[in-house]
């Protein structure tokens, strides 16, 4: 990348920034609700009954994605929720998670997941080459899980310095 | 100006087109014309804190709130208080925060804040003050490497020179008179950049300063103060990714750190199966991973939390906090069967001014001492002869054979083995490794019962063992009929976790006796 194309990068963030900066909060946030059960119907209406909106099942992370004005702590009180685990502002959130392929990952693999279902990655390590750690819109997450180069999707956890 | 707290996803999307030649992470093995993470979770979570460098000096302060009742803009309500610094821990209705003293007391009316607390008597996680490096005129020994003993390993000219330590935190303060000359590389994974010279919220400055700062005439001195020190910064400042934590494990390793210092918490969380995976890789491959055990109750994790699902691990060393004088480990911190060690917390100077009355606590402070000891050993030379597993296994071997047992007789689930004691740890070479062997016979009549013996040497006692196979059983020996010929296994465990496994061939034969 050449610096004027770096550089307007640069000037396009900067201005992003000070356009999303003086535009205050979002009305709500997105949140995934962790079940200890796979969840059904009864379960997305339970979390749409605790506030959330726009609720629908994630099944391969055994979740219900939802939207929230208020807070993600009242979500947790669902029965069967295991965790909840905060998405962000945004209405297509992306979720960490280790992708499991089958087999070994090829170039084209990693390709396929950016391409097809919109997911963020620097590729596997060669420790575990059959392992893709990426960030994926949460809506495609099924659809990934669906693909037969797929073997499981296993959800990120988040820490703290502590 | 406030850093932003929400950035929308065409944001990210131009980011990730822009980004992807922009950030390739030196630091990993594989690329593949990656589009870089840089935003990634900026767009995804909204980077929950703010900063503020013209407010005025302040102190550290934990909010807690009610998080039924919290406004969304709680972080820019303190800010507009005059902090320099907030950072939200949403899990945990927790914001820290840098602010004027006397703002403390208005913020406290609020009406959904339940209380305040000073970072100087809270247990928790420090949030760094402003340097004030004028205050910096003699270099103090913290207690905890006084305590350690790690004071007496550099006076026989131990400082841990040429061994590489990396830390995985929120970054760490380049400019550091104390730590500027240890610093050799990294990487900054929330951003995608090479950027990792940063400080929201200074906890990896912090930790930094505890493993490795330098043995100079100001400020303090930490427990390897001529280790390298590669920083890998994986959180934002309060939440940090598995994913992060994934590459940087990997990348810290690929560039050759021998240990690993990762003072972040989870409340007991699972780990990611691919993490633990990774672990154990790394494990194999010689590299020693210490893990802060977590803050437990304090914050904000449900009573009774265990150590964090990565501290867990079995080829990770799981540290618990133990208080000056006292010797205790720090009440309702997380606990259980997988802490392995002790080690000071309440750090009470460490890289922030020469002060002795520094807010930093928890665990997060007292892996670092291990992690710096684990440095001084390795440094011995003493290990230079073990290769993959057999590194960390004796290293941990030798831990436990130096710490200073606390509480019950041997292992327990608050101070682990005992609190490390680094001169005592450098002061005589490892164990051997561990080594298994079947004896017995290699030729038995069929239907008659024979005995085959587990002779095992080195490691850390004591042994479990697993025999499996033409027979089974969990006893140092295994008797019985061999109904056809084949093998025989054992995988013995020592102490340390360090396994080793022999099979042993039996040939069932009419005319054979029970005879070695």
């Amino acid at each position: 990348m050449n610096d004027l194309l770096r550089r307007s990068c640069v000037a396009l963030l900067l201005a992003v920034l000070t356009a999303c900066s003086s535009t205050g909060l979002p009305a709500g946030r997105t949140g995934l609700a962790v079940f200890d059960h796979p969840p059904r119907e009864a379960d997305r209406l339970a979390v749409e009954g605790s506030g959330a909106t726009e609720a629908f099942i994630v099944e391969a992370l055994s979740g219900i994605a939802f939207r929230t004005a208020g807070s993600l702590e009242s979500l947790s009180e669902v029965p069967g929720v295991r965790n909840v685990y905060n998405l962000g502002p945004e209405d297509e959130p992306l979720v960490d998670v280790f992708v499991v392929f089958v087999s070994e990952i090829s170039e084209s693999d990693v390709e396929q997941v950016r391409t097809d279902f919109g997911a963020i990655t620097s590729g596997p390590v060669s420790i575990q080459p059959d392992v893709l750690p990426a960030q994926v819109p949460i809506r495609h997450i099924d659809a990934l899980m669906g693909w037969e180069r797929i073997a499981d999707i296993e959800l990120g956890n988040v820490g703290s310095p502590g | 100006m406030y850093a932003p707290r929400f950035w929308s996803l065409w944001l990210a999307t131009a980011l990730s087109a822009c980004s992807a030649e922009i950030a390739t992470p030196p630091d990993t093995e594989s690329h593949r014309s990656t589009p870089s993470l840089a935003s990634l979770h900026d767009t995804r979570d909204g980077p929950s804190f703010a900063t503020n460098p013209d407010a005025r000096q302040g102190v550290s302060v934990f909010i807690k709130y009610d998080a039924a009742r919290a406004p969304l803009d709680r972080v820019e309500q303190i800010m507009g208080r005059e902090a320099s610094f907030t950072g939200d821990v949403e899990s945990m209705a927790t914001l820290a925060a840098i602010l004027p003293e006397d703002r403390i007391k208005e913020v406290t009316a609020l009406s959904w804040v339940r209380r305040v607390e000073r970072g100087t008597d809270s247990g928790r996680p420090g949030v760094a003050a402003p340097h004030d490096r004028a205050a910096e005129m003699a270099q103090a020994v913290p207690w905890g490497v006084g305590h350690i003993q790690a004071d007496l390993v550099h006076q026989g000219g131990n400082r841990a020179d040429g061994i590489t330590v990396a830390i995985l935190d929120t970054g760490i303060d380049c400019t550091h008179p104390d730590l500027s000359a240890r610093i050799v590389g990294g990487y900054d994974y929330v951003s995608g950049s090479s950027s990792y010279c940063q400080t929201p919220g200074d906890h990896g400055t912090q930790v930094t300063g505890v493993v490795a700062a330098t043995d100079n005439a100001s400020g303090v001195v930490g427990v390897a103060p001529e280790a390298d020190v590669r920083m890998y910064r994986v959180c934002q400042p309060f939440q940090c990714y598995e994913t992060h934590m994934y590459y940087a494990l990997w990348a810290a390793s690929y560039a050759g750190a021998s240990v690993i210092n990762v003072s972040i918490v989870n409340c007991g969380q699972n780990a990611a199966p691919s993490m633990l995976n990774l672990m154990d890789a790394l494990y194999q491959v010689g590299r020693t991973i210490v893990f802060a055990a977590g803050n437990g109750e304090p914050w904000g994790c449900p009573p009774g939390s265990q150590p964090s699902g990565w501290a867990r691990s079995p080829h990770t060393l799981a540290v618990s906090a133990v208080e000056p004088i006292s010797l205790d480990t720090a009440s309702a911190y997380s606990y259980g069967p997988s802490v392995d060690f002790a080690a000071p917390h309440r750090v009470l100077s460490t890289t922030t001014g020469g002060t002795v009355d520094g807010p930093y606590a928890g665990t997060s402070f007292a892996a670092p001492h291990v992690a710096g000891t684990v440095a001084l050993m390795l440094a011995t030379g003493d290990y230079s002869g073990l290769s993959g597993s057999q590194i960390p296994a004796a290293v941990k071997s030798k831990l436990i054979n130096s710490a200073t047992d606390m509480g019950p007789t041997g292992k327990d689930n608050y101070w682990g083995y005992g609190i490390i004691d680094a001169l005592s740890a450098v002061s005589t070479p490892p164990p051997p490794p561990l080594s298994a062997e079947i004896m017995g016979p290699f030729e038995v009549p069929p239907g008659q019962s024979c005995s085959w013996q587990a002779v095992v040497t080195g490691g850390s006692p004591p042994y479990t063992y697993q025999w499996s196979g033409a027979l089974s059983g969990t006893s140092i020996s295994v008797s019985g009929s061999v109904g056809s010929s084949g093998y025989l296994y054992l995988t013995v465990t020592d102490s340390s976790q360090d396994q080793e496994d022999d099979q042993f061939y039996v040939l069932v034969d009419p005319g054979a006796e029970c005879l070695e």
